[in-house]
C-alpha cells in the first residue's frame, strides 16, 4: 500500500514539476516575443521620428513650424536650447497633419454625441452667458449661428467687457453657453 | 525633459539603452547611467545640476561621518547637521516666498520675498537623501564609501523627479551586482508602455475636461457640474501620478532596477486609512518610518504624531495653504477613524464605507486642486459650496449634459482602468498553459497597439507636464 501511495505521490510530483517545466518555458518564449514585438514598433517609431522627413510649414494652421535652436553658452545656461530643440522635436514631427488629424478624429470618439449633435432649432431663445455683457440689457444673448452641418459646433459671438461683439469665437461642446428655453 | 514627451521616448530613452548596452562593465553601465542622469535633470535647466551635486556631496560626507564617528553623541551630531542641510535647502528653495508672504500678511511688514524659481524634484530626491542618512544612522545599513555609487542612487533618472522615493536600502545591492533577465525586459517595457498609455492616453484627456470646469469660472458651476469637474480631477491625478510611477518603475526594470510599488489601486480603498495605504506609498511609509516615532518631551504620542505627519504631507505638497488644509483634512479623519476602531469600523456595511471614503477623497482632491495658481483659498470656499444645494447655479445645465455625453468613453474607460485589470489577467493566466498563451499574446497586441495610440497623442504639443512635477 505504502509502495503505491509513494509512487502515485512520486507521479503526482513529476507531473506537477513538468507542468511547472512548461509553464516556465512558455513564459519564457512570450516574454522574448513581448520584447520583439515592442522593440519593433518601439525601434520603428524611434528610426520614423529621426529619419522621417521633418515639414517646416503648418498649411492647415497657417504657420511656420519651430526652427531648431541656435547654441550659445548664455541660451544654454539659460534652458533656452533645449526647449528650444524639445519645442522643433515636436512640432516638425514626419506627417504631422496626418497625425493631428487623428488626434481630432480620437478625441470626437471619446464619448457619444449630446441628443445626437444639435439640438438648437428655429428661433434661438435666450442665452444665459456666465458673464454679463456690458451696454446690453440683462438676459441679452450673444449671436448663435446654427451651421446646416450637424456635426459643426454652432458659432457663438460673445460681447466683451466694452459691449462690443468684435470676437467671434468657434466654441467647443464644453464651452457652448447655456440655452434657457422659456417655458410656454 | 517629460516622460511622456517625444524627446524623451523616441530619442533620449533609445539613446540610454544603445549607450548602456554598449559598454559592458558594471562600473561603466554606472558611469553612463549618472552620465546621462545629470544630462536629463540638466535638460531645460542646467543650473538646478549644480544644487543636486552639492546635495550628494554633502550627504555623501554625513554618511561617511556617521560611519566613522564612534561616539553617540557624535554620531547624532553630524545626523542633525545633514538633516538640518536638507531641511533648509528645501524650506529656503520652496517654502521661503510662502513663508516671507505669510509673514508680511500677519504682521504687515513689507520684507523682500524671495522669488526663487521652483526646482522640479527637489522633494523627492531631498526625502531619499534624509531616508538614507537616518538609516546610516540607525546601523540599517552601511555608508555608502564609494561616492559615485551614493550619487546614482540619488541621481538615477527614472525616480529623480517624480519618485517614487526608493529607499537606498531597496537598491543597495543592486547598484553593484545586477543583470537584467528577459524577464525583466518583458515586463519593463510593458510596464512603461502602461504608465505613458494611462498618462497620454487617459490623464491628458481628462485634464482638458478639468480645465473647462475647476479652471474657468468656479461661482458659475452647478453641483453637477462641480461634482463631475471634481471627480474627473481625482481620475487625473491618479492616472497622472501612477502613470509616470509605471513609468519609472518600467525604466528601472530595464537597466536591472527593482523599485517598489508606489499605487495598489487606492480607489478600491474602503476607509482613508487603507486609501492612505495604497496612495502614494513611497511617502506614506517614509513619513510612517521617520516622523511617526519622532517623540515630544520625551515621550510618544499617538495623535500629536498623526498631526505633525499629515501636516507635514500636506506641506510637503506645495508651498500654498490648500495644501496644509489638505494634509489636516486627512488627518482629521485618520484620527476620527482611528478613535472608531478598526473592529468597529469594519462591522460598518461594506458600501457605505466605499461611498464615504469615495466623497471624502473627491472633495479632498478638490481642497488640493485650489492652489494659488487656481484662486487659491476664495475659489475653494466658492467651489465648496456649489459642490452643496446651497449652491445658487441650480443642479446641472445644458454644457454639464453636453461634456458628459462628448467623453462618456473616456469617463468609462477611466474607471475600468482604475480596477486591477492586470492583477485579474494574471490570475487567469495561472490557469493553464493556454490560458497563460492567450493572456500573454494579446497583451501584446494591447500594448503595441497602446503605444502607437500614445506616440501619435504625443505630437500634440499641449501634452501636460505631470502634476507631480511641481513637488
Amino acid at each position: 500500500m505504502n509502495e503505491k501511495e509513494n509512487k502515485a505521490q512520486s507521479d503526482a510530483q513529476a507531473t506537477k514539476n513538468k507542468d511547472e517545466w512548461r509553464r516556465e518555458k512558455r513564459g519564457k518564449t512570450l516574454a522574448f516575443l513581448n520584447v520583439i514585438v515592442l522593440m519593433i514598433v518601439f525601434g520603428g517609431i524611434a528610426l520614423f521620428m529621426t529619419f522621417g522627413k521633418r515639414p517646416n510649414v503648418s498649411y492647415e494652421e497657417n504657420r511656420d513650424l519651430e526652427k531648431p535652436p541656435v547654441f550659445t553658452w548664455a541660451d544654454y545656461w539659460d534652458g533656452k536650447v533645449t526647449e528650444q530643440f524639445a519645442k522643433y522635436y515636436n512640432d516638425t514631427v514626419p506627417m504631422r497633419s496626418t497625425w493631428k488629424l487623428w488626434i481630432s478624429g480620437f478625441r470626437a470618439s471619446l464619448g457619444i454625441k449630446y441628443r445626437g449633435g444639435i439640438t438648437i432649432v428655429g428661433d434661438v431663445p435666450p442665452i444665459e452667458t456666465p458673464q454679463s455683457s456690458a451696454g446690453k440689457p440683462e438676459n441679452s444673448i450673444p449671436d448663435v449661428v446654427i451651421p446646416n452641418d450637424p456635426n459643426k459646433v454652432p458659432e457663438v459671438v460673445i460681447p466683451n467687457a466694452d459691449g462690443e461683439s468684435d470676437s467671434t469665437s468657434s466654441l467647443p461642446y464644453d464651452k457652448v453657453p447655456e440655452v434657457v428655453i422659456p417655458e410656454t | 525633459m517629460i516622460f511622456s514627451s517625444l524627446i524623451f521616448t523616441y530619442a533620449f530613452l533609445p539613446l540610454c539603452l544603445i549607450l548602456y548596452g554598449l559598454v559592458k562593465p558594471l562600473k561603466g553601465k554606472n558611469f553612463v547611467l549618472i552620465i546621462l542622469s545629470l544630462f536629463f535633470y540638466a535638460w531645460g535647466e542646467p543650473r538646478r545640476v549644480g544644487l543636486l551635486l552639492i546635495s550628494a556631496v554633502v550627504n555623501y560626507f554625513v554618511g561617511v561621518g556617521i560611519g566613522s564617528v564612534k561616539s553617540e553623541k557624535g554620531k547624532k551630531g553630524v545626523l542633525a547637521a545633514g538633516l538640518v542641510f536638507n531641511i533648509g535647502m528645501i524650506a529656503v528653495i520652496k517654502y521661503s516666498g510662502f513663508i516671507m508672504t505669510n509673514v508680511n500678511a500677519l504682521f504687515k511688514s513689507s520684507l523682500p520675498v524671495p522669488d526663487i524659481a521652483p526646482l522640479a524634484g527637489i522633494s523627492f530626491y531631498t526625502f531619499q537623501v534624509m531616508s538614507y542618512i537616518v538609516d546610516c544612522y540607525w546601523e540599517k545599513i552601511e555608508p555608502q564609501r564609494n561616492f559615485f555609487d551614493l550619487l546614482l542612487y540619488i541621481c538615477l533618472f527614472p525616480q529623480l523627479i517624480a519618485g517614487p522615493i526608493v529607499r537606498y536600502t531597496t537598491i543597495a545591492d543592486e547598484i553593484n551586482n545586477r543583470h537584467t533577465t528577459l524577464k525583466d525586459y518583458s515586463e519593463g517595457f510593458t510596464r512603461f508602455v502602461i504608465g505613458l498609455s494611462k498618462k497620454v492616453i487617459l490623464a491628458d484627456q481628462l485634464h482638458r475636461i478639468v480645465e473647462n470646469f475647476l479652471g474657468g469660472n468656479v461661482s458659475a458651476l452647478t453641483i453637477a457640474g462641480s461634482w463631475y469637474g471634481v471627480i474627473l480631477y481625482s481620475l487625473y491625478v491618479y492616472f497622472d501620478f501612477s502613470g509616470y510611477s509605471d513609468m519609472a518603475i518600467g525604466i528601472g526594470r530595464i537597466f536591472g532596477f527593482h523599485f517598489n510599488e508606489n499605487f495598489d489601486h487606492p480607489y478600491l480603498c474602503k476607509d482613508i486609512t487603507e486609501f492612505w495605504q495604497r496612495w502614494h506609498i513611497s511617502l506614506g511609509t517614509f513619513f510612517r518610518d521617520y516622523l511617526l516615532p519622532v517623540t515630544f518631551f520625551g515621550h510618544r504620542n499617538k495623535y500629536l504624531s498623526l498631526a505633525l505627519v499629515w501636516l507635514c504631507t500636506g506641506i510637503w505638497h506645495g508651498a500654498s495653504w490648500n495644501y496644509v488644509l489638505w494634509g489636516v483634512y486627512y488627518g482629521v479623519f485618520i484620527v476620527i477613524e482611528e478613535l472608531i476602531g478598526k473592529k468597529r469600523m469594519k462591522k460598518i456595511p461594506l458600501v457605505i464605507r466605499h461611498i464615504y471614503s469615495k466623497i471624502v477623497i473627491i472633495v479632498g482632491f478638490g481642497i488640493f486642486y485650489f492652489d494659488d495658481t487656481h484662486g487659491g483659498l476664495a475659489n475653494l470656499g466658492i467651489f465648496l459650496r456649489n459642490l452643496t444645494p446651497a449652491n445658487p447655479n441650480g443642479w446641472i445645465r445644458t454644457t454639464d449634459e453636453i461634456s458628459m455625453c462628448n467623453n462618456l468613453f473616456l469617463i468609462i474607460a477611466a474607471v475600468i482602468c482604475m480596477l486591477p485589470l492586470i492583477k485579474w489577467f494574471k490570475k487567469l493566466s495561472e490557469r493553464s498553459v493556454g490560458a497563460q498563451t492567450a493572456v500573454a499574446v494579446s497583451g501584446t497586441a494591447v500594448c503595441a497597439v497602446l503605444l502607437v495610440t500614445s506616440s501619435i497623442l504625443m505630437v500634440d504639443a499641449t501634452t501636460q507636464a505631470f502634476l507631480y512635477w511641481h513637488f
